[in-house]
């Protein structure tokens, strides 16, 4: 849950007053366009990034201790710093970090087949392309089976299988009671996969509710455009266009 | 750098304040020791011989540095790489003056310190100095080339070493002596100079990132030592210092020194070569920041657990070099045993600067400060361990080791401190 988030970066405040709640067993989607704040949210929810002011709790847990860490898995947008070790070594290493989970291969070997990367799985992270780096990241958050999982930029990258097969684990992750939170520009994605969405913009919720609450008659996208005031911007950009 | 300076003030204040002061510290030391430095060179010709092998020696080394950190080509990035500017603007504003500038920089403290010694010999001491920073760099971009299979490695490195044999470290034992011929030094720093910039004016590109590992690694100390030992600019530090110890050793060697200093002081290079592994490791550790912070782990626990994966990895490139000294010029191990407190002291205190102000692969101004920040608390170290050593009977034996000892273990626990705050 979190209640009231604000978070800055010195002097720019980042999100403010955010208050949302990913209930087990459904896929919450933030949505909004670059710089709104997105990837500070999840940030925050994972622990990375302390909020000036709010809360944020995690299966009960204040967020900001080992104990609310350990209810959470991260998928970032780019799994930096790691491009010396192979796929084995990363799920290796993450199931070391959180104390050997049960289960934990062979979830991890239905992944890798799921995505269709074992054949892939000793070869340096920075010899793959940014799309299977972030299948491998995928791989090793998955496989924890955490009450939340947490996913940046869910299709950043990734081929039209992928996303395909992306869909499917994380449906499957809800159905299995866990709950999921994504950040993603991609809105027919978010209209598929997720239960409900967070509108945002400059750091602010605009809109939020299921899926068919926010989109209401229209697509999610036409909702987006009108939601961060960018409908009327179209015309204009289409005017401008001219001069190119 | 502002990130460090929130992270740890005193230690980067400190550390900012030593390089300022850097300036008046080195003409007080040399104003101080000026007299003696010269009247015992010109008493003693193997005296004079030995400080300036070791001082180029030291010149060598940082032009390796310098060669390796010059931004490059690849400072342009993907997108501005591919715009329309020369080749010849791009070596000019990205390798050459940065070299210049660093240069220049670390020139202003050896002036300062060397006018007082060598007096009116001084330009002819900086003539040698440059020409050993030249030969350093050269050595390091033949280094690059061979490592990236190109054969004109081959040749940089033939010219290198028939510079080398040319002696630059004479000019600077005889400005010692309060000899000033300065022809032969500039001379041999003209060269030097060109074949460096000519071999990294054709400095083959990077190749991908390509390969599978051999072995798997399982948890994160193992996991530290295979990020550590599989990161290129490591990996290249470690060859380097391993060859600069037995290359060295050879070269002091044949220059005359005895088996003695030509060990001591190629080992002790070597291991000044092994501890950018320390003092990389923190910045290394802090890229994958994600991983170690979103996991539901102690942070300390985890620096610790790095720190000792780096101090690890440092000791084993460490001990390659001492070992490849002691081939070339062979002597008791035991002999080489007060290096082991050296080294140790030395990782531990790269360990500081490292996690006080991170080592960054791709940035040449963090690494700059980096090694700024290792020159800082190295020096703090060595001053305060000068002066504790006899205040509690711990100058040789036993007793120094375990000196030696505690304060390397007490810079692991400040790095981790340092690291794990941050976190």
């Amino acid at each position: 849950m979190v209640d009231r988030l604000e978070l800055r970066y010195g002097d720019v405040v980042a999100v403010s007053q955010l208050s949302f709640a990913v209930e087990p067993g459904r896929v919450v989607g933030l949505l909004g366009p670059n710089g709104c704040g997105k990837t500070s949210t999840l940030r925050a929810v994972v622990g990375l990034l302390r909020p000036v002011g709010g809360r944020v709790v995690v299966n009960g847990v204040p967020q900001g201790s080992i104990a609310a860490r350990a209810q959470v898995a991260y998928v970032p947008d780019e799994p930096t710093g790691l491009d010396e070790l192979c796929a084995e070594e990363l799920l290796a290493l993450v199931r070391t970090l959180y104390r050997s989970p049960a289960g934990y291969d062979v979830r991890a070997e239905a992944l890798v087949h799921a995505f269709d990367i074992a054949a892939r799985s000793r070869v340096f992270l920075g010899a793959l392309s940014h799309g299977q780096r972030r299948i491998v990241s995928m791989i090793a958050a998955f496989a924890l089976a955490r009450p939340l999982v947490v996913v940046d930029e869910a299709t950043a990258a990734l081929d039209p299988e992928a996303v395909a097969v992306l869909r499917e684990v994380l449906r499957a992750l809800a159905r299995g009671g866990g709950g999921v939170l994504l950040a993603t520009q991609e809105l027919a994605f978010a209209e598929r996969v997720c239960d409900d969405v967070v509108l945002l913009s400059a750091g602010r919720v605009v809109a939020s509710g299921t899926v068919a609450e926010v989109a209401g008659e229209g697509t999610l996208e036409q909702a987006f455009l009108d939601a961060v005031g960018a409908g009327s911007r179209l015309a204009e950009v289409r005017r401008d266009l001219g001069a190119l | 750098m502002s990130a460090a300076f929130v992270a740890s003030p005193l230690l980067v204040g400190a550390g900012v304040l030593g390089v300022a002061m850097l300036p008046a510290v080195a003409l007080w030391f040399g104003t101080r020791l000026g007299p003696t430095l010269r009247e015992a060179a010109a008493e003693d010709a193997a005296l004079a011989r030995s400080l300036a092998l070791s001082a180029c020696l030291a010149a060598a080394l940082a032009g390796v540095a310098l060669a390796l950190i010059a931004p490059g080509v690849r400072a342009l990035g993907a997108q501005l790489a591919a715009a329309p500017v020369s080749r010849l603007s791009t070596l000019l504003g990205l390798t050459l003056v940065p070299f210049v500038f660093a240069l220049t920089f670390l020139a202003l403290p050896v002036l300062l310190f060397l006018v007082p010694v060598t007096h009116s010999a001084t330009p002819a001491a900086c003539a040698s100095l440059g020409a050993s920073v030249g030969l350093g760099a050269a050595v390091a971009e033949a280094t690059l080339a061979l490592a990236r299979r190109a054969a004109r490695g081959l040749g940089v490195a033939g010219a290198t070493a028939a510079l080398a044999a040319l002696d630059p470290a004479r000019g600077l034992a005889e400005a010692f002596q309060g000899d000033g011929a300065v022809s032969r030094p500039a001379l041999l720093a003209f060269a030097s100079l060109v074949l460096w910039f000519g071999a990294a004016a054709t400095r083959p590109a990077e190749p991908a990132v390509r390969g599978s590992a051999r072995f798997v690694a399982r948890g994160p100390f193992a996991v530290a030592i295979a990020r550590y030992g599989r990161a290129r600019q490591l990996r290249r530090q470690a060859v380097a210092s391993v060859a600069l110890a037995g290359g060295g050793a050879v070269l002091l060697r044949g220059l005359g020194s005895t088996h003695e200093v030509a060990s001591v002081f190629a080992a002790a290079t070597g291991l000044f070569g092994a501890a950018l592994v320390p003092l990389a490791a923190p910045g290394l550790d802090r890229l994958a920041g994600w991983v170690w912070r979103s996991a539901p782990r102690s942070q300390l626990a985890l620096a610790l657990c790095h720190a000792a994966a780096a101090l690890t990895a440092a000791a084993a490139v460490g001990g390659a070099a001492t070992l490849a000294a002691l081939a070339a010029a062979p002597i008791a191990p035991g002999d080489l045993a007060p290096l082991a407190a050296f080294g140790a002291v030395l990782f531990g205190a790269a360990l500081v600067a490292g996690a006080a102000v991170p080592w960054h692969a791709e940035r040449a101004t963090e690494q700059l400060a980096s090694y700024a920040a290792f020159a800082a608390v190295a020096l703090l170290l060595s001053g305060g361990l000068a002066r504790l050593a006899p205040l509690v009977g711990a100058r040789s034996g036993a007793a120094a080791a375990t000196l030696a000892a505690v304060t390397a273990f007490g810079c692991v626990l400040a790095s981790a401190a340092i690291s794990g705050r941050r976190a």
